[in-house]
C-alpha cells in the first residue's frame, strides 16, 4: 500500500512515455555509415567551414617550453628553463624550440594557443579525461569526448565509413559517454594491420570469405523468413551487411599505405608520421574525426612524460612530431584540403621549467600550449603569452571549455547548443567561449 | 601433551580439504589454534597454516604465533589463497604481512635430489629442521623506470619456466635414510608487507630424484604431479576451481549466527505478509498464468515454444550461457511430461546462476573498480561479494542490508568497496542515488545537484538519505549544486538547498515505510545506516519487494509491469494483481529470488514464442509473452567460450603482476573465467607497455554489445543501439576467432576427429551452437560443404599442441617505462592477434571448411537474439 508523493504540475506521462521509448530496445538506424544531417545554426557565433578534424595526441604531458613556447635556457639540473635553443618561425615574433624546424616554416598555416590551462595536474588519467571531455567527471553520467561530439553532430562524410577513428588505445575518455554507441569510435593500435577485428583474420583469403558469406547468407535468409514481422531482426541483418562492407576491400584499402609513393611516405617519416599519413587518407575517405596518439614510448622510454631520464632523448620525439606534422600540413595543402581539415596538437598538461633529480620534469597545467592548424582558421598568429619561464599566463587565457568551443565553431558546430542525456540538457561545452580571434 | 589436547589437535585435522578453524576477531584477541606437532603431520598431504602477528620488516627474526587458519591440500603448490570471511560471511582482509606455513612428512628414499622453491616473497624451506633453501624479500616499487628482468628459461623440459616476478632457490642435496615417520618438510613464506598487496603469486615446492623428473612435493607419491609447463598449466586450472569450492565451504560455515538472525527476520516477514488468494481456476495451471488468465491476457490454449527453444531460453536465463551438448542430451533423456520442470529445478540449482547475475548488479549498483590509480568515480571490487551472495542464493533483504552497511574488505571484494567513489565530492550522496534507484524505484539522479525537475524529490531528501549512510550530518558542498541557484522562478530546475547547509540523517520516504520497526530487526538502535537498511528491506515496505519482482519479470520477459524499472513515480503497473502476488511470494519465501524465478519459468507466459519488440505495436497492458531482444554482451561472449570449451586465457587483470604496489593504487582482479570479471583496462595514458591485449580482445566484443567498461553511475538498461561493430565483432574479432579456429583445446575438434558419422557430426555442431538440430535443408547445406574429403580428414600421428598462455609477462608497472617493456607488449599484441594455432590432427582444407560452418552458425542472427 503505497501513497504517491504529491504530483507536480509537469506533464509526467509524456515524459514517462519518452523515457520508455528512449530506453526500448527497438532498432535504431545503424550508427556508422549514414551521412550527416544538414547543420542547424544559431545566431551570434561565427561558425567555420572545416569538415574534418585530426587530433594529434601527445600522451604523457608534452613540455610547452621545450616545444611551442620556448624560454631562456636552463641547465637540466638546478637552473630552470627550456632545454633547447629557440628558433624563429615564419611568423615574426613567434619562436619554437630548435627541434621543430619544419613546423617553424609552416607557422603561417597555424594558430598557436599559448594560454591554455586547467587545474588537473597530478594524475594522467584524470587530466586526459579533462582534455577530452572538457569537464570534471560526474557521478551521474559519463560525458562524451570531443571526437564523439563531433561524430554525433556531423556524422561521417559518406556511407560505409565510420565517423570517428582512434589510432591509439581505447579508453573511456575517448568514448561517447551518454551520446551512446552511434558516437563511438573504431580503433587501431597498429597501422600495419588496421583496426583489430575489422578486417578478415589472416588465413581467410577472398575465396574463403566468399564461401563463408555464401553459407551465412543462406542461413540468414532462412532466419529472416521465419521472422518477417520483426524489425529488430531485419535491422540486425542490414547492419551486418553494412559491417561486411566496412570490412570489405573499399574501406579497408584506406589502410593500405603501400599505394602511396615511397617519397611521400618517407617525407612523413617514422611510425608516427605514417599514422599522420593514414589520418589524411581516413579524412579523405569521409571519416569526420581522427585521433592519432603519439605513444611510441620505446623511443625514449617514457614518451612525453619526461620525468627523470626520459628528458634525455626527448628531442627525438620532438623531431618525429615535427616531421609528421609538417608533412601532414604540406600534404593536405597540396591536395587542397588544408582549409577544410582542422589539425589540433594537444597533450594532457605541460611541464614546469624546473628539473627533477633525474634531470627531467614533473607535471604543470596552469599554463601550456595547444597548436591548431588549417581548418579555415585565421592562421599565422600566436594567441596568448606566458611569463619568462612559462608558468603564468599574461594574456588571453584559454580554458579547456574555451578550447572545445573553438574547435566546435571551426567545424561549424554551434558552441552554444545543448546535447541531451536522456531528458537532461547538457551544454555542449561547460560555459566555453570560442576564441574569436582564431576564427575567420 | 594431554589426551584432551591431542584430541583437539586431531579434531583440527580432518582428511582432505578441511574446514578451517578460523576466528573472526583480530590477531591480538585471537587465541589461535593449537599447534600440531611434527609427529602428527600428514604423510599424503600438506598441512597449510596462516600465522599472523608478523612485523612488517624484511626479517625472519620474530616469534612465531599460533596459527589462526589451517587446512590441508594434496600438494605443495599454490596459485592463490582461499578467502577469509567474517562472522557475517563477508570477505575480510588478512593483516599485511602474514606468513603462510606448509608442512608435510615425506618418505623419500635416501639418495641425491634437487629441491626447488619458487616464491614471490621471502621463503624458507627446512628439512628435518635444517634450512636448505631460501628466497629473498619482495621490495616495494615506486617508479616505472626499472629495467625489464631477463627471461629465466628452465634448463629442463620437465620443469616449467620461472614465472616473472618470482625468485627460485634450486639446491642439490643428498638425503639420508628417512627418520621414522618420514622426513619433515617445512616451508614458510611471507605474504604482503609494507605497501604491497597481500597476494601470494605462484608458490611451489618441488623436487627431483637424480635421473627422475621434477614433481610437486607432497601428495600421493604413487601419483606424482609433474612440474612441466603443461603440468603446471593444468594444476593452475584445477587449483583455481578448487579455490572456488573452498571459498564456498569456508563462507557457508562462517556465519551461523547471522543465518539465525535472518531466519528470524523472515519469520517476522511471513507473519506480516499474507498470501494473496489465487483467482478461480484450475490447480494444474501455473499460478502466474492464473493471474494472467483472470486479466484476459492468456488463454487455455496459448501455444508454448518447442523443447529445444525452451531449453536454450531457460539455460541462457539461469546460467547466462547456451546449453552444452551434455546438457541437451540430459534434457531429452528425461520423460517428455516432466522434462521442463526437471530442467527448471536443475538449472536453478546450477552455480552459474551467480555468474549470470553479477553483470546485472554491477550496472545497477555502479560497481566500478579501477585497476590503476583509480580517480574516476571508482569503487572497490565488490563484484566478488555480489558473486558469492548469488552463489549462496542469499536472501535479498540480507543482500541489501549488507550492501548498505558497507562492511568487510574494501579492496578485496567486500561490500565496503561500495562505500568508495573516488574523486566524488559526496560519495554517500552517490550511494543514496544508487540505493534509491536500485531498490525503491526512486529516481534521485537529478536531485544530486538540485531539486528534481520532473519528480517530487528535493535535493534535501537525497542528502537526508546520504546523511543516514554517512552516520552523521552532511554539509552541502558548492560542487554539488547549480552555480547561481535556481535559473529562474519558473524554471523546472529549482535549488532550495544552499551550499554550506547542513543536512541531517532522516528517512524522507515515510509513505514507503513507516519509521517504527518491529523489535529484533535492528541490532544497533543508534546506527542510522542500519536503520536505513531496515527501512528499505522492511516487509511493510511493499515497494522494495515489488521493485525486485518487477526487475525479475523485466529480465525474463523483456518488459516490466512498471517501466522504467528504476522510476516508480506515478507508475501505473500493468497486471497489478500479478505484481502484488509475486511480491508477496518473494517476501513469504524469505526474499528468495530463485523461488519467484521458478514461478516465472514455469509459466506459459514465459514459455510462449517471442513477440517482436515494436513500439508501434506496443499495447497497454503489454502482451503476456516474452519480447524479442538481443542477448546481453556477457551472454554472447560467455556462450562463445562454451561453444569452444576453451578457457579465456587472458593476462592477469593487473598492471602490477609483480605485486609490488598496494591495493589502493593497483588491483589484481585475477584471470577471468566469465565476462563479469573484466574491468576497465585503464590505458588512459596510451602506453603500449600498459596494454593487456588478450583481455582487451574480449572487452572489445563485450563493449560492442553494450557492456559498460566504466560504471560511474547506476543504470539498468544498457545502450541498445545497433552498430556495425556488433556483427563485425562476431565475424572478425580476435575473441570470436578463438571459437572458430579449431585448435587442439576446442571441444569440437575432438568431435570432428571422433568416429561419428558425418550426419551425426553436423547435427552435433548445429546443436552446440544453436541448441537445435538442423532442418533437412540446413543439413543439406552443411553436408554439401563438409562431405568432400570427410573420410580422409584425420591426419595420423599428428601431435596435439598445447594452448598458449598469456599469464606470465616480464612487464610490470615497475619497468613499464623502459623501451624493452614497450617492445615486449607490442610483441604480445601481435601474438594475440595471431590467435590459437589450428590443430594438425585434421586435414587443413577440410578443417577450414568446418571452421567456416562454425563461423556461419555463430554469425547467424539466431545466435545473438534471445530465443
Amino acid at each position: 500500500m503505497t501513497a504517491q508523493p504529491a504530483i507536480t504540475a509537469h506533464p509526467t506521462d509524456s515524459r514517462r512515455r519518452f523515457l520508455q521509448q528512449a530506453a526500448s530496445v527497438t532498432a535504431l538506424a545503424p550508427a556508422i555509415g549514414l551521412a550527416a544531417e544538414p547543420l542547424g545554426k544559431q545566431p551570434g557565433t561565427p561558425l567555420g567551414k572545416a569538415e574534418n578534424c585530426i587530433l594529434l595526441w601527445l600522451g604523457g604531458g608534452a613540455c610547452h617550453i621545450d616545444t611551442w613556447d620556448p624560454k631562456r635556457k636552463g641547465d637540466g639540473k638546478k637552473i630552470a628553463g627550456s632545454y633547447y635553443d629557440p628558433i624563429p618561425t615564419s611568423v615574426p615574433g613567434v619562436q619554437f624550440c630548435e627541434h621543430l624546424k619544419r613546423s617553424a616554416r609552416l607557422m603561417d598555416r597555424c594558430v598557436l594557443l599559448r594560454g591554455v590551462h586547467h587545474e588537473v595536474i597530478d594524475e594522467h588519467a584524470a587530466a586526459t579525461n579533462r582534455m577530452h571531455t572538457g569537464r570534471p567527471p560526474s557521478g551521474t553520467t559519463i560525458y562524451p569526448s570531443i571526437g564523439s561530439v563531433v561524430a554525433h553532430q556531423r556524422g561521417a562524410e559518406g556511407d560505409g565509413v565510420p565517423p570517428y577513428v582512434v589510432m591509439g588505445y581505447p579508453s573511456a575518455s575517448r568514448g561517447p559517454g551518454f551520446l551512446g554507441a552511434r558516437a563511438g569510435y573504431l580503433y587501431l593500435t597498429d597501422t600495419e594491420s588496421g583496426p583489430a577485428g575489422l578486417q578478415r583474420p589472416a588465413g581467410v583469403d577472398l575465396a574463403r570469405q566468399a564461401r563463408r558469406e555464401k553459407l551465412l547468407s543462406r542461413i540468414r535468409r532462412r532466419f529472416l523468413g521465419k521472422n518477417l514481422d520483426d524489425q529488430q531482426v531485419r535491422d540486425y541483418s542490414a547492419t551486418a551487411d553494412l559491417g561486411l562492407k566496412l570490412a570489405g576491400p573499399k574501406f579497408m584499402s584506406v589502410f593500405d599505405l603501400k599505394t602511396e609513393s615511397d617519397s611521400l611516405r618517407s617525407s612523413y617519416g617514422s611510425e608516427f608520421g605514417q599514422r599522420c599519413l593514414l589520418a589524411r587518407r581516413l579524412v579523405e575517405s569521409g571519416v569526420r574525426f581522427v585521433e592519432v596518439a603519439f605513444n611510441l614510448n620505446f623511443i625514449n622510454g617514457t614518451g612525453w612524460d619526461t620525468h627523470n631520464e626520459g628528458q634525455q632523448q626527448q628531442h627525438r620525439l620532438i623531431d618525429r612530431l615535427d616531421q609528421g606534422f609538417a608533412a601532414l600540413i604540406s600534404d593536405l595543402e597540396k591536395r587542397n584540403r588544408l582549409d577544410r581539415t582542422l589539425i589540433v596538437i594537444a597533450s594532457e598538461f605541460g611541464r614546469p621549467p624546473e628539473f627533477d633529480k633525474g634531470g627531467g620534469r614533473g607535471h604543470y597545467s596552469k599554463a601550456f600550449s595547444v597548436m591548431l592548424a588549417g581548418g579555415g582558421l585565421k592562421t599565422g598568429q600566436a594567441i596568448g603569452t606566458t611569463d619568462e619561464l612559462g608558468k603564468n599566463i599574461l594574456e588571453h587565457p584559454v580554458s579547456i571549455p574555451d578550447l572545445h568551443a573553438t574547435i566546435y565553431a571551426a567545424l561549424g558546430i554551434n558552441p552554444a547548443k545543448e546535447l541531451y542525456d536522456g531528458v537532461r540538457p547538457v551544454p555542449i561545452t561547460d560555459n566555453g567561449r570560442a576564441v574569436g580571434r582564431a576564427l575567420a | 601433551m594431554t589426551n584432551s589436547r591431542v584430541l583437539l589437535a586431531c579434531l583440527g585435522l580432518v582428511c582432505g580439504w578441511t574446514v578451517p578453524g578460523v576466528s573472526s576477531t583480530s590477531a591480538a584477541e585471537r587465541p589461535g589454534l593449537s599447534e600440531i606437532p611434527d609427529a602428527k603431520l600428514p604423510t599424503d598431504a600438506v598441512l597449510v597454516e596462516v600465522l599472523e602477528g608478523v612485523p612488517a620488516k624484511t626479517s625472519w627474526d620474530f616469534p612465531r604465533s599460533r596459527p589462526v587458519e589451517r587446512w590441508q591440500q594434496p600438494e605443495a603448490g599454490w596459485i592463490g589463497l582461499p578467502r577469509r570471511y567474517s562472522s557475517q560471511g563477508l570477505i575480510v582482509d588478512r593483516p599485511s604481512p602474514f606468513v603462510l606455513r606448509a608442512r608435510s612428512r615425506v618418505d623419500l628414499p635416501a639418495g641425491q635430489y634437487q629441491f626447488l622453491v619458487r616464491a614471490r616473497n621471502a621463503s624458507r624451506l627446512l628439512i628435518n629442521g635444517k634450512l636448505i633453501a631460501s628466497t629473498g624479500f619482495l621490495s616495494r616499487n615506486a617508479s616505472g623506470h626499472e629495467t625489464v628482468p631477463p627471461a629465466v628459461p628452465s634448463q629442463r623440459k620437465d620443469l616449467v619456466d620461472l614465472s616473472p616476478g618470482h625468485n627460485q632457490a634450486l639446491v642439490d642435496m643428498t638425503l639420508g635414510k628417512p627418520p621414522p615417520g618420514g622426513h619433515v618438510i617445512l616451508l614458510e613464506t611471507f605474504v604482503g608487507g609494507a605497501g604491497v598487496r597481500t597476494e601470494l603469486g605462484e608458490l611451489m615446492v618441488g623436487y627431483a630424484a637424480k635421473g627422475k623428473p621434477f614433481q610437486l612435493l607432497g601428495g600421493d607419491t604413487s601419483h606424482p604431479r609433474g612440474l612441466s609447463a603443461v603440468d603446471w598449466d593444468r594444476y593452475f586450472l584445477s587449483y583455481s576451481l578448487e579455490l572456488l569450492r573452498r571459498n564456498d565451504e569456508r563462507r557457508r560455515a562462517s556465519d551461523p549466527l547471522e543465518r539465525q538472525h535472518w531466519a528470524n527476520r523472515h519469520d517476522l516477514a511471513r507473519r506480516a505478509t499474507a498470501a494473496r488468494p489465487l483467482p478461480a481456476g484450475d490447480d494444474s495451471t501455473p499460478q502466474v498464468d492464473r493471474w494472467l488468465q483472470a486479466a484476459g491476457a492468456i488463454g487455455l490454449k496459448t501455444a508454448v515454444v518447442d523443447d529445444h527453444t525452451f531449453l536454450r531460453r531457460l539455460v541462457l536465463d539461469t546460467t547466462g550461457v547456451v546449453p552444452s551438448l551434455k546438457e541437451i542430451d540430459w534434457f531429452f533423456a528425461r520423460p517428455a511430461a516432466t522434462r521442463r520442470p526437471d530442467a527448471i529445478r536443475r538449472f536453478l540449482a546450477d552455480p552459474r546462476w551467480a555468474d549470470h547475475w553479477v553483470g546485472y548488479w554491477q550496472d545497477v549498483l555502479a560497481e566500478n573498480p579501477g585497476i590503476l590509480k583509480p580517480k574516476l568515480n571508482n569503487t572497490g571490487p565488490f563484484r566478488f561479494w555480489i558473486h558469492e551472495s548469488f552463489r549462496d542464493n542469499k536472501a535479498m533483504d540480507r543482500f541489501v542490508t549488507e550492501l548498505v552497511l558497507m562492511q568487510g574488505s574494501r579492496y578485496g571484494g567486500g561490500p565496503a568497496g561500495f562505500a568508495m567513489a573516488t574523486q566524488n565530492d559526496v560519495p554517500m550522496a552517490a550511494k543514496a542515488h544508487v540505493i534509491g534507484t536500485a531498490f525503491l524505484g526512486i529516481q534521485l539522479k537529478c536531485a544530486r545537484c538540485h531539486d528534481a525537475p520532473y519528480h517530487p524529490f528535493r535535493q534535501e531528501q537525497l542528502f537526508n538519505l546520504a546523511a543516514m549512510l554517512n552516520r552523521k550530518p552532511l554539509t552541502l558542498p558548492k560542487t554539488s549544486t547549480v552555480p547561481g541557484g535556481s535559473p529562474s522562478a519558473d524554471s523546472p530546475v529549482q535549488v532550495t538547498l544552499q551550499p554550506g547547509s547542513t543536512i541531517d540523517p532522516a528517512w524522507p520516504f515515510a509513505e514507503l515505510a513507516r519509521g517504527d520497526l518491529p523489535h529484533g530487526v535492528l541490532r544497533d538502535q543508534d546506527d542510522p545506516r542500519e536503520r536505513l537498511a531496515a527501512l528499505v528491506t522492511s516487509p511493510t515496505n511493499t515497494r522494495f519487494a515489488q521493485v525486485l519482482v518487477n526487475r525479475l519479470w523485466k529480465r525474463y520477459l523483456g518488459w516490466g509491469f512498471v517501466e522504467p524499472v528504476e522510476d516508480w513515480h506515478e507508475a501505473k503497473p500493468s497486471y497489478p494483481q500479478l505484481l502484488d502476488f509475486l511480491a508477496r511470494e518473494l517476501v513469504r519465501s524469505g526474499y528468495d529470488l530463485k523461488h519467484v524465478a521458478g514461478l516465472i519459468f514455469g509459466s506459459r507466459a514465459y514459455q510462449r514464442p517471442v513477440l517482436p519488440n515494436d513500439t508501434a505495436s506496443s499495447k497497454t497492458p503489454p502482451a503476456a509473452a516474452p519480447l524479442r531482444r538481443r542477448l546481453a554482451a556477457e551472454q554472447i561472449v560467455d556462450s562463445l567460450f562454451v561453444v569452444s570449451g576453451k578457457a579465456m586465457r587472458t593476462e592477469y587483470l593487473t598492471l602490477d603482476p609483480e605485486g609490488r604496489r598496494g591495493a589502493n593504487t593497483f588491483l589484481n582482479l585475477g584471470i577471468p573465467r566469465r565476462s563479469w570479471e573484466f574491468a576497465a583496462l585503464g590505458n588512459e595514458r596510451d602506453r603500449p607497455a600498459l596494454a593487456l591485449p588478450a583481455a582487451r580482445s574480449v572487452v572489445d566484443v563485450l563493449m560492442a554489445f553494450g557492456w559498460r567498461e566504466s560504471r560511474p553511475h547506476p543504470t539498468t538498461l544498457r545502450d541498445g543501439t545497433m552498430t556495425v561493430l556488433q556483427p563485425l565483432a562476431l565475424a572478425n574479432s580476435i575473441a570470436s576467432q578463438r571459437t572458430i579456429t579449431l585448435s587442439d583445446d576446442h571441444v569440437l575438434t575432438d568431435l570432428l576427429i571422433s568416429e561419428l558419422s558425418l550426419p551425426d557430426i553436423i547435427e552435433r555442431i548445429h546443436l552446440s551452437i544453436l541448441s537445435r538440430p538442423p532442418t533437412p535443408r540446413e543439413h543439406a547445406d552443411l553436408l554439401e560443404l563438409l562431405a568432400p574429403g570427410f573420410s580422409k580428414r584425420r591426419i595420423k600421428g599428428a601431435r596435439r599442441q598445447p594452448p598458449p598462455s598469456r599469464r606470465l609477462t616480464r612487464v610490470s608497472w615497475s619497468n613499464h617505462l623502459h623501451p624493452e617493456a614497450t617492445r615486449l607488449k607490442l610483441a604480445l599484441e601481435r601474438h594475440v592477434r595471431a590467435g590459437d594455432p589450428p590443430t594438425r590432427r585434421l586435414n587443413g582444407n577440410w578443417r577450414e571448411r568446418a571452421e567456416d560452418v562454425i563461423w556461419a552458425l555463430v554469425n547467424s542472427p539466431e545466435f545473438v537474439f534471445a530465443p
